[in-house]
């Protein structure tokens, strides 16, 4: 075999063929020469090969944007919300009740419909009227007492009085 | 063309992903892929910090040119050539100018600093042609056809390209 000079990254570095390395390891195993040459291109490499790997001060890490979404999806989680308040306020609407009196505003949920009298309402308004009727007889009565009262007094003569003093004199 | 030690079908699987539309899928090919990108950037420019911002940048060209990518299963490739792209334009911008610095994360290492510093100003010694080659060989352990993808040029120019490299680097070394 030739001398291993114009072979020799290919040979330190072991990228001939099988074949090719056996041999030039067999001819430099010989040759003082050829044997040099690796020596000195070895030292060399091994003077390389010592410094260590570095590590990156830091790490990189990349953020991404997150991809933009359709012009749909943007605007579903408005376009839902509205939708909703839509729906809210038809429902509603016949169901709140505003009013305004005596300077207090009152706002009613729920539609006002009129109660059918249940029988117990029915007698306890009968009651109610029977009290009111007793109350009216009982005011009556007490009126024309007075009355009588003040008649009765009206009768009395005021000189009696004068005569009976305390002492009984 | 496969990277060596890469896993180019997890890349497949992320990349598909990504395009699909789980854009954060593409933190993962991040996580995988900083630090050797990293590594070869700092050893290219020759300051962290600013290498971490080249790094960055390489990544988001490669996020923003990913639907371009033909063959996903030569993501490191492509990436490496976003990485080399990068590098060069900021090299160009500051040309002449080279920043060595300390890494205070490796000084527990069993080579002396010394050895280390004396190293990395050699590489930057470099012609940025040259130590390219030598960082994606050494460092990166890319093949020969590999680095001529990422260079755009020929396979027997890369090797002239380390050899010359390493000559220099044995001159400065010693």
């Amino acid at each position: 075999m030739s001398h291993v000079t114009e072979k020799l990254a290919e040979f330190i570095f072991e990228e001939l063929p099988a074949a090719e390395m056996a041999e030039a390891r067999r001819h430099v195993s010989e040759c003082a020469n050829c044997r040099d040459q690796v020596d000195r291109f070895q030292q060399t490499l091994s003077l390389l090969q010592a410094t260590p790997q570095l590590e990156p001060p830091r790490n990189i890490v990349f953020e991404f944007a997150r991809p933009v979404a359709s012009r749909f999806w943007r605007w579903f989680p408005a376009a839902t919300a509205i939708a909703a308040l839509i729906v809210m306020t038809v429902a509603l609407a016949g169901r709140v009740h505003v009013q305004w009196q005596d300077s207090q505003l009152t706002i009613a949920f729920g539609q006002e419909t009129p109660a059918a009298p249940s029988d117990e309402t029915a007698e306890l308004t009968a009651e109610l009227q029977r009290v009111k009727g007793h109350l009216a007889y009982l005011q009556n009565r007490q009126e024309a007492a007075e009355r009588d009262t003040m008649a009765i007094a009206a009768r009395i003569p005021m000189g009696g009085r004068a005569q009976r003093s305390p002492s009984g004199d | 063309m496969k990277l060596g030690g890469l896993k180019p079908v997890d890349d497949r699987k992320i990349i598909e992903r990504v395009l699909k539309g789980d854009t954060d899928a593409f933190n993962l090919l991040v996580r995988q892929w900083e630090k050797p990108i990293y590594n070869f950037i700092v050893r290219m420019i020759g300051d962290r910090e600013e290498a971490l911002d080249l790094c960055q940048e390489a990544f988001m060209k490669a996020y923003r040119e990913l639907d371009s990518l033909k063959d996903l299963d030569r993501f490191s490739a492509w990436l490496y050539r976003i990485a080399h792209n990068t590098c060069f334009s900021r090299l160009r911008k500051d040309q002449g100018k080279t920043f060595v610095e300390l890494d205070p994360e490796t000084r527990a290492t069993r080579m002396p600093i010394e050895s280390r510093l004396a190293v990395e100003k050699a590489l930057q010694h470099l012609p940025e042609d040259q130590r390219e080659v030598v960082v994606l060989k050494v460092f990166q352990n890319l093949k020969f056809e590999e680095i001529a993808a990422i260079q755009g040029a020929p396979i027997s120019t890369v090797k002239s390209r380390l050899y010359m490299g390493f000559e220099k680097l044995r001159s400065i070394l010693g």
